[in-house]
């Protein structure tokens, strides 16, 4: 017997049932069920780090939680700034950031070195590292070093046709 | 006043960059790379992708909170449709 989430008569209930045909029958996405997302993250981890799991199986479901992690990031960007409080939360968006640069670093770094098995959508190493490019430059243009105004004001220029 | 078409090009790639299926991300990439290659020729060499990047940082945030806001334009819309 295992845990499944099976469709029945009344909506969002948790049966205790045996595996349909394929044991993978997920009616419900955890926004309806409001499973936290930790929690999922703590499951797939454990699942993940077990010895039986192959490693670039395990480098799969590493990358792809990552893959939600970045998203996740980036709506609560978007939601800081549509509420206006982006600006006041910089010190915990360096935080988080850097974090998620850190995390994508190893996850490119295992699937370069013992490989990835095939990937929701089958997404590749070059898409994760065009994901980590684009977060290290989100780093360097919030936290990084800034453009003199001269230099800003010069580059705006030109897309006027304008030379340097 | 509206910004110019190519900074405009280059802000919805870096978007599409952010905010495409995982599968897409390297050719979207290649896309924005290709934009900020040509704003580096026209500085001839003068400014790297980085610095174009950072001096249209202000714009991108500008833009994202302008797509997020017409989302939700659309969202409400919708609703008003189906009620």
């Amino acid at each position: 017997m295992v845990w499944a989430v099976k469709e029945t008569k009344e909506k969002n209930v948790m049966v205790l049932t045996q595996p349909t045909e394929t044991g993978r029958r997920f009616d419900f996405s955890s926004e309806q069920l409001k499973i936290p997302a930790d929690q999922i993250r703590a499951a797939i981890k454990s699942f993940a780090q077990r010895p039986d799991v192959p490693i670039p199986v395990a480098n799969a479901m590493f990358a792809t939680m990552w893959f939600l992690n970045v998203d996740a990031f980036r709506q609560l960007e978007e939601k800081f700034l549509l509420t206006g409080k982006y600006e006041e939360s910089l010190e915990e968006h360096r935080a988080m950031l850097a974090n998620i640069i850190a995390d994508g670093e190893v996850v490119i770094l295992a699937a370069k070195k013992n490989g990835m098995a095939a990937t929701p959508g089958n997404f590749t190493p070059e898409d994760i590292q065009a994901t980590l490019n684009s977060l290290h430059s989100a780093f360097y243009c919030e936290h990084g070093p800034k453009n003199s105004l001269k230099m800003n004001q010069v580059i705006e220029r030109l897309f006027d046709g304008a030379t340097a | 006043m509206g910004r110019q078409p190519e900074i405009e090009k280059i802000l919805e790639a870096w978007w599409a960059l952010d905010h495409c299926a995982p599968p897409e991300r390297a050719k979207s990439e290649s896309e924005l790379n290709k934009l900020l290659d040509s704003a580096v020729g026209k500085s001839e060499g003068l400014y790297t992708r980085h610095q174009i990047l950072d001096a249209l940082w202000g714009h991108y945030k500008s833009y994202r909170l302008e797509k997020r806001k017409n989302e939700k334009v659309e969202v409400a819309q919708t609703a008003m449709k189906k009620t």
